[in-house]
C-alpha cells in the first residue's frame, strides 16, 4: 500500500512537471511563430485564432506567472485553447471527438492482442517444440518482425480493395448518421473497424506471444515448477498458477505502456485506413501547423501513459506479492 | 568433543522400500551423452536413513531426480530399474506417477530456496498437494497446513506469508512441511542445508531426525559433506564419477573405508562436531562423464592404483567386504583374496 501511495505521488509530481514544460516549451521557441503562422495564412486567419495562438506562445500582455495560473485554470476546466484547422472547435472537443474512435480502435486490439499473446506464448512454451510450438513459433517470429504500415496496406488492398470484403477506409459509411440508436450505424463502425483493428492486433501479437514464451521457457526451468509437477498438481494448475502467473510479470509493463500509448492512436494503421482517430488528428494538426491541438494531444498522451504506469504498479502489486 | 559419530537413532528394519537396480541416466548434449549415473544400484530399508555422497557433480541428483522420475530432457533414463514398494516405477503411467509421487515419495530439493512459488502463500502451496490427492474440505486443508507448520516449528501465523517474507531456514522448513503433507513413505532430501548456516543446518538436521523418529518414513539424504551423512544417517553409498562405489553402515564407512577414494573424501572435511583434522583433500578433479576415464574412474587421481595397469584396464565391481560392506576397487578384491588365501 505504501509503495502504491510512494508511486502515486511520483506520477503526481512527474504530470505537473509535464503540464508545467507543455507551457513553458512554446514560450521558450525563438523569433515570432505566431508571425510566421499569420503570414502563412495569408491573412486568412481568424482574429480570433491568431488570439488563441498568442496566447499558447505567450504573447499577451501579462506577466509570465500570471499566464502560468490563467493556463492551469483554463486547463483545469477542461479548456486547450482553440483549434486552428477546425476552427473554432476548442481543441478539447476536437480530441474528445477523435479519441473515443481510437479508445475503440486500438484501445480493444491492444488489450486483445495482449490476450491473445499471453495465452499461445504460454501453451508454446508448454508445448515446447510440439507440434503446436513449431507452428505458432515461426508465424510469430515473421508477423513480429513485419513492418506493420506494409500489412495494413497489403490488408487494405487485397481484402479490401481487390477481395471487396471490407470497406475501404473512414470510421463509418459517411452516409450514415452519427447515431448509436442506429442498428446499421452500429455494424457499419464494426464493418470498417475490423481491418484496422486486425492489422493492430496480427501486428503487435507476435511480440507479446515470443516474449511471453521466452519468459514461460525461463519460469519452466524454475524448481519451483519441477516442484510442483513433482507434487502431483494438476497441468493446468502448474501451467496457470505456477508458471504463467510468474511469467506474465515482466510483461504486464509493456502492456500499460502500450495502453498508455493508445491515446496516441495507432498512427499509420489510422493514416492508411483513414480511420478518424488520434493518430489521423495529430497527423492532421501536424500538417495543418495546429499548435494549440498539437501540444494539447502531447500533453493527453503524456498524461495517459502517466496513468497507464500508475495501473502497471496496481496490477504488479495485485499479481506479485514481492512488490507489496 | 569425541570424533566419533553418535549412534544412528534405531537399527533398520530390514524390509525394502526402495530397491535401485543398474540404474543408468544419460544427458544427451551436442558435445555427446554425459553418463551421469552408471549401473548404479542400492537399496533403502524401511524407517531407514541412507546417505549418498560425493563430490559436485558425481550424479546425485541426477539419481534421485531419477528415482521419481521428474528428469526433464536432456536427461533420459537409459536403462535399469527403480522398484517401490514393490512396484516399477520405470513402467507407470502418468496416473500412476501422480499417485506415486509426494503420497508415497516426496522430494526436498537442492535449492530449497527456489523450490517454492514466489507468488503464492505458503499456506497455498501446501494445500494444493493436499487438494490434489485428497478429498479433504477447505477447513481440513486449512487444519492440517496449521499442523504441518507447527510440526516443522513455524510459527502458524506465517502461513499467510509469501516465501520472500520468510528466512532461509524457514523455507526450508515449509519446503519440509510439503514434503510431509500425505506422510510419505520415503522423503529424498538433496542436500536440504546446504545453502543455511552452520546453526540453522544443526538444529533443521536434528527437527528432521525427530520427524522421521515420530513419523517413521525413510530417508534419501543427498550431500557432499561426508561428515556431516555419518552423523545423520544408518547407512551410506559413496558415488564417484556416476557410479556407486562403496555402501556400508555408516560406522563402518567412518571407521574402515575401504575405497581410496572414500578415504579420501572422508579426510577432506572437518567433521561439524568433531575435532578438526588435517584435510588431505583429493589431487585432481573429477572426470568428463562424456568420456570417462577407462576401467576403475578414480584411477587418474588414485596414488594407490596397481602398477600392472588393472585398474586403468578393467572396471572393478562392487563386491562383498562383509555381509554389509561392499566396494568396487581392484586392491580391496586383491586384499580379500590374500586373505581367504591365509585364512582358509
Ligand atoms: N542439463 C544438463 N546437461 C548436461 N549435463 C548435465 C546437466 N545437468 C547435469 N549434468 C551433468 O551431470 C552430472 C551430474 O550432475 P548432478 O547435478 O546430478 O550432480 P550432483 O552430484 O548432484 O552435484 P552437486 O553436488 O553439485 O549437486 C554433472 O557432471 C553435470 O555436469
Ligand atoms: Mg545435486
Amino acid at each position: 500500500m505504501r509503495f502504491l501511495v510512494r508511486r502515486f505521488l511520483f506520477y503526481l509530481v512527474a504530470a505537473y512537471v509535464a503540464i508545467t514544460l507543455n507551457f513553458f516549451l512554446p514560450r521558450l521557441m525563438v523569433g515570432d511563430p505566431v508571425q510566421v503562422m499569420f503570414s502563412k495564412f495569408q491573412g486568412r486567419m481568424d482574429p480570433r485564432a491568431v488570439e488563441s495562438l498568442k496566447e499558447t506562445f505567450g504573447f499577451v500582455d501579462a506577466p509570465v506567472h500570471e499566464q502560468y495560473f490563467t493556463y492551469l485554470k483554463h486547463l483545469v476546466k477542461g479548456d486547450l485553447g482553440i483549434s486552428l484547422t477546425n476552427f473554432p472547435v476548442p481543441v478539447s472537443e476536437v480530441i474528445s471527438g477523435s479519441l473515443e474512435w481510437t479508445l475503440r480502435l486500438v484501445g480493444i486490439a491492444t488489450i486483445f492482442a495482449f490476450s491473445i499473446g499471453m495465452i499461445l506464448g504460454t501453451i508454446a512454451a508448454w508445448r515446447r517444440g510440439k507440434f503446436v510450438d513449431t507452428l505458432i513459433l515461426p508465424i510469430a517470429s515473421i508477423l513480429a518482425a513485419f513492418p506493420y504500415f506494409w500489412i495494413a496496406m497489403l490488408a487494405l488492398y487485397y481484402l479490401a480493395h481487390i477481395q471487396g470484403w471490407f470497406p475501404i477506409g473512414h470510421g463509418y459509411n459517411l452516409r450514415l448518421k452519427e447515431d448509436w440508436g442506429d442498428r446499421a450505424y452500429v455494424s457499419s463502425v464494426i464493418e470498417h473497424g475490423m481491418l484496422p483493428m486486425l492489422t493492430v492486433v496480427i501486428t503487435a501479437l507476435g511480440g507479446w506471444m515470443l516474449g511471453m514464451r521466452n519468459n514461460m521457457i525461463n519460469v519452466l526451468a524454475e524448481d519451483y515448477i519441477t516442484l510442483a509437477q513433482a507434487k502431483g498438481l494438476s497441468d493446468r494448475r502448474v501451467m496457470l498458477v505456477y508458471a504463467a502467473r510468474n511469467a506474465i510479470l515482466p510483461s504486464l509493463t509493456g502492456f500499460a505502456m502500450s495502453l498508455g500509448f493508445v491515446i496516441g492512436g495507432a498512427l499509420i494503421v489510422e493514416i492508411v485506413f483513414a480511420y478518424p482517430g488520434m493518430g489521423f488528428t495529430l497527423l492532421n494538426s501536424v500538417n495543418g501547423r495546429d499548435y494549440p491541438l498539437m501540444q494539447g494531444i502531447f500533453l493527453m498522451i503524456t498524461l495517459s501513459v502517466l496513468a497507464a504506469n500508475f495501473f502497471a504498479d496496481v496490477i504488479y502489486v495485485l499479481l506479485d506479492p514481492r512488490a507489496r | 568433543m569425541s570424533s566419533t559419530p553418535s549412534q544412528p537413532g534405531q537399527p533398520a528394519e530390514s524390509t525394502t522400500l526402495l530397491s535401485v537396480q543398474d540404474l543408468q541416466v544419460e544427458y544427451r548434449t551436442r558435445r555427446g551423452a554425459v553418463k551421469a549415473v552408471d549401473h548404479v544400484s542400492f537399496d533403502v530399508s524401511k524407517n531407514e536413513v541412507f546417505g549418498l555422497a560425493g563430490e559436485s557433480g558425481c550424479g546425485k541428483s541426477t539419481a534421485a531426480h531419477a528415482i521419481i522420475r521428474i528428469l526433464k530432457p536432456p536427461a533420459y533414463i537409459t536403462g535399469g530399474k527403480v522398484m517401490f514398494m514393490g512396484h516399477d516405477v520405470r513402467q507407470m503411467n502418468d496416473m500412476e506417477l501422480r499417485r506415486f509421487r509426494w503420497r508415497h515419495v516426496a522430494i526436498v530439493f537442492q535449492s530449497a530456496m527456489n523450490a517454492l512459488n514466489p507468488v503464492l502463500s505458503v499456506g497455498n502451496q501446501i494445500k494444493d498437494v493436499l487438494r490434489a490427492h485428497t478429498n479433504m474440505k477447505p477447513d481440513e486443508t486449512h487444519e492440517r497446513a496449521l499442523e504441518l507448520l507447527r510440526v516443522v516449528g513455524i510459527d502458524t501465523k506465517r502461513l499467510g506469508s509469501y516465501p520472500h517474507q520468510l528466512s532461509g531456514g524457514m523455507r526450508q522448513r515449509a519446503v519440509i512441511a510439503i514434503a510431509l503433507a500425505l506422510n510419505p513413505e520415503m522423503v529424498i532430501m538433496d542436500e536440504p542445508t546446504t545453502a543455511l548456516d552452520v546453526v540453522v543446518q544443526k538444529q533443521i538436521l536434528q527437527e528432521i531426525r525427530q520427524l522421521k523418529d515420530e513419523f517413521g518414513f525413510s530417508i534419501l539424504f543427498i550431500t557432499h559433506d561426508l561428515s556431516l551423512l555419518v552423523e545423520f544417517s544408518d547407512r551410506i553409498g559413496i558415488m564417484y564419477a556416476g557410479e556407486l562405489v562403496e555402501t556400508a553402515p555408516s560406522q563402518e564407512i567412518f571407521n574402515s573405508p575401504r575405497h581410496p577414494y572414500t578415504h579420501r573424501l572422508m579426510n577432506s572435511f572437518p567433521t561439524i562436531w568433531g575435532a578438526r583434522q588435517e584435510l588431505l583433500g583429493i589431487p585432481g578433479s573429477p572426470p568428463d562423464l562424456i568420456t570417462p576415464p577407462s576401467g576403475c574412474r578414480f584411477h587418474p587421481r588414485c596414488e594407490l592404483a596397481l602398477a600392472d595397469g588393472t585398474c586403468k584396464q578393467v572396471r572393478p565391481m562392487l563386491i562383498d567386504v562383509s555381509s554389509k560392506h561392499r566396494a568396487a576397487c581392484h586392491l580391496v578384491e586383491q586384499q580379500l583374496a590374500v586373505q581367504k588365501e591365509t585364512v582358509p
